[in-house]
């Protein structure tokens, strides 16, 4: 749980207090809002941080555990989508950004689709493993 | 009887190890990769702009062309598209190449427009007069992943 909230939480937070904040206006005059970008991802941390500890509490056989188990999988889905995509979900891991600099407009279009379906894949599977586990504790029942 | 060491639940957690340690591998690399060549290729050692006029028709040819290093460590294919437009938007000249660079590999690329004489005078950027579109794409993994630059120059923009 510590380090879930170490590395999804506290970092985005850290970074922010890092960064000079007219880095962080220059790229919002641009359209990238970074500070949002990491504000969200700190939430979505902190959601994961708090299933991890629920988790915890709960015994491996209990429905409870195996709901949260999978709570917490379709959790780590999102960040992933929301990290690919740079705060957008809905695009599945292509990023659109516009801006503009001495009279040239630029758009730059990356496009990280391929881990999107590694991920889906790789929470697909664990998904199956959590069942796996819940059924295993309820045969030794 | 031989028995697998490992039960079904062990080995799909290793499966699931794996996986996010190939993804986090291949998106580390293909990230490296991207960066390293879109550097390279918008570097202005990279390449060479040519303007020539044929003295027979007073057509006038623009020519890009240059070496490009792919100094990551994955193989990509490379676009660049160059498009010179009117005031109204119209397409005057435009022309595109594509090439693929081997990870430590140098290849040459050459991208010629022809502007027709009556057209060439109907552009003139410094007088915001028409506009320069430059689209450059690079993929890596089997084209899979990908970065593309969009870049409009409007005439007059700089002043």
């Amino acid at each position: 749980m510590l380090i879930t909230f170490i590395i999804f939480t506290a970092s985005p937070l850290i970074i922010l207090q890092i960064i000079p904040l007219e880095i962080l206006n220059f790229l919002a005059l641009q359209g990238f809002n970074l500070h949002d970008l990491l504000t969200k991802f700190a939430l979505l941390g902190l959601t994961m941080s708090i299933l991890t500890l629920l988790k915890g509490f709960t015994e491996e056989t209990s429905i409870s555990h195996l709901l949260i188990s999978l709570s917490s999988n379709i959790f780590w889905l999102v960040i992933t989508w929301f990290a690919l995509g740079l705060g957008s979900i809905e695009t599945l891991g292509i990023t659109v950004i516009s801006f503009e600099i001495s009279g040239i407009s630029n758009t730059i279009m990356i496009d990280l689709k391929l881990f999107v379906y590694f991920a889906i894949l790789t929470t697909f599977l664990k998904m199956v493993h959590s069942i796996m586990i819940y059924k295993k504790g309820m045969l030794k029942k | 009887m031989w028995e697998l060491p490992l039960n079904k639940t062990k080995l799909l957690k290793i499966t699931i190890l794996l996986s996010q340690l190939f993804s986090l591998l291949f998106l580390g690399l293909s990230l490296h990769t991207l960066v390293t060549v879109s550097l390279a290729a918008i570097s202005p050692e990279t390449f060479n702009f040519t303007f020539n006029v044929d003295e027979s028709t007073g057509d006038l040819f623009v020519i890009l062309d240059g070496n490009l290093t792919n100094n990551a460590s994955l193989d990509v294919t490379l676009f660049f598209e160059f498009a010179v437009l009117n005031s109204d938007g119209q397409n005057i000249a435009k022309n595109s190449t594509s090439l693929n660079i081997n990870a430590g590999d140098t290849s040459p690329f050459s991208i010629k427009l022809l502007i027709p004489t009556e057209m060439a005078w109907s552009i003139n950027l410094e007088k915001n007069i028409g506009t320069l579109e430059i689209t450059f794409t690079v993929r890596t993994l089997g084209d899979l992943v990908g970065f593309t630059n969009k870049m409009v120059i409007t005439g007059g923009g700089e002043n």
